[in-house]
């Protein structure tokens, strides 16, 4: 399976030589390439190599190779725009005419953009913008240490976290939020959702404020406040909530029990 | 002064020798020649070698015997006298060439 395949990417590869190149060329170079994979302990990773040096090698042939269609009498050298259009209708002919050549660009341009793209979504994301919350550079996570039993860095049990709340004078405000999964029920077929269970004071703290109706109050998260409420995200409301206007005040059933929104 | 020559070019010229061979026994001679230390992979290979038969400094030549049979049938190549005059002078640069390195780096045991 693999000597097929490696067969089949140095084979592509090689579409990056000019087609004359290999009409002279490609069956001897294919045997030998085939002959070399045959001695190879790890023939995918040598059709890399080879396939890698066959695209630098046959783009290195189409730059030397002549290019007698081109009439460089006929260009004009006093505007400086004189030729673009010209070498454009060039470029594109050339292309059209070596599809397998242009396949290997456009993949290896893609790819590099796609790469590129994606590293840089991740770097705006993480370190360029800004957290969407209210002075974001003043926010900080607090995590428990047990170091008894090893752990480093931990979640707050509930108690610790009512005390500290109440106790601490270093920062504004501290609240807490806990990700789990919860099923939405009573809709037809349940759902997984993503949850997260926040202290009353969550949304506050972060100076976020919904699109329809309200955060939590104080003192809903006080135990024995009853089942509470939930806050769609904005995602879940325009998905399953069916971007509802009139949402706010219904029930919601979450694991069998009934929820307000 | 003779132009100097790119290593794939040498590396051939230095596999062929005065030896008649095809393609994959000259990356396979070169490999033993250079203990590993030199590789040539096929597209770099058959590119030089067609610039090398453009440029005369390879030829076509009859199989050695012996070789005619088996395998599928395939092209080989030797040294012309361009070829061989070429190889020579290029050793020659390159041996000028270590010997002022050595006297640079090592004037102990410069020659």
């Amino acid at each position: 399976m693999s000597r097929w395949l490696a067969l089949r990417l140095f084979r592509l590869a090689a579409r990056a030589f000019p087609k004359a190149y290999r009409a002279r060329w490609q069956d001897e170079m294919s045997a030998t390439f085939r002959q070399v994979l045959g001695a190879q302990p790890h023939p995918l990773r040598y059709a890399l190599r080879a396939s890698a040096d066959a695209i630098r090698a046959g783009l290195r042939e189409r730059l030397r190779a002549p290019t007698p269609s081109l009439p460089t009498h006929q260009y004009s050298r006093t505007h400086p725009m004189g030729t673009f259009w010209q070498d454009v209708r060039y470029a594109f002919r050339s292309l059209w005419k070596s599809p397998g050549f242009s396949a290997v660009a456009v993949l290896t341009i893609g790819l590099g953009l796609g790469a590129n793209t994606a590293i840089f979504s991740v770097l705006d994301t993480a370190l360029l913008r800004p957290l969407p919350f209210r002075e974001p550079e003043r926010l900080v996570s607090l995590w428990e240490s047990r170091l008894d039993r090893g752990f480093t860095q931990t979640t707050f049990s509930r108690p610790n976290f009512w005390d500290m709340k109440d106790q601490q004078r270093t920062l504004e405000g501290i609240a807490a939020m806990e990700n789990s999964s919860i099923n939405l029920t009573g809709r037809g077929f349940p759902t997984e959702l993503a949850l997260g269970r926040v202290s009353a004071n969550f949304f506050r703290m972060l100076g976020v404020t919904p699109y329809l109706g309200r955060t939590f109050a104080e003192g809903e998260d006080a135990p024995g406040a009853g089942a509470g409420g939930v806050l769609l995200s904005f995602r879940a409301w325009k998905s399953w909530g069916g971007a509802d206007r009139e949402i706010v005040g219904k029930p919601l059933t979450l694991n069998d029990r009934s929820y307000t929104v | 002064m003779p132009e100097r020559l790119s290593a794939p070019v040498y590396n051939v010229l230095l596999a062929l020798g005065t030896e008649t061979r095809h393609g994959y026994a000259i990356m396979q001679h070169l490999a033993e020649l250079t203990a590993g230390a030199e590789e040539l992979l096929p597209g770099t290979l058959y590119a030089t070698l067609a610039r090398m038969l453009d440029a005369g400094l390879i030829e076509e030549a009859r199989p050695p015997r012996g070789e005619e049979s088996g395998g599928p049938p395939r092209r080989h190549y030797r040294l012309t006298p361009g070829g061989r005059a070429q190889a020579q002078a290029e050793t020659e640069r390159m041996r000028r060439w270590v010997s002022v390195a050595r006297r640079v780096w090592q004037p102990g045991l410069a020659r």
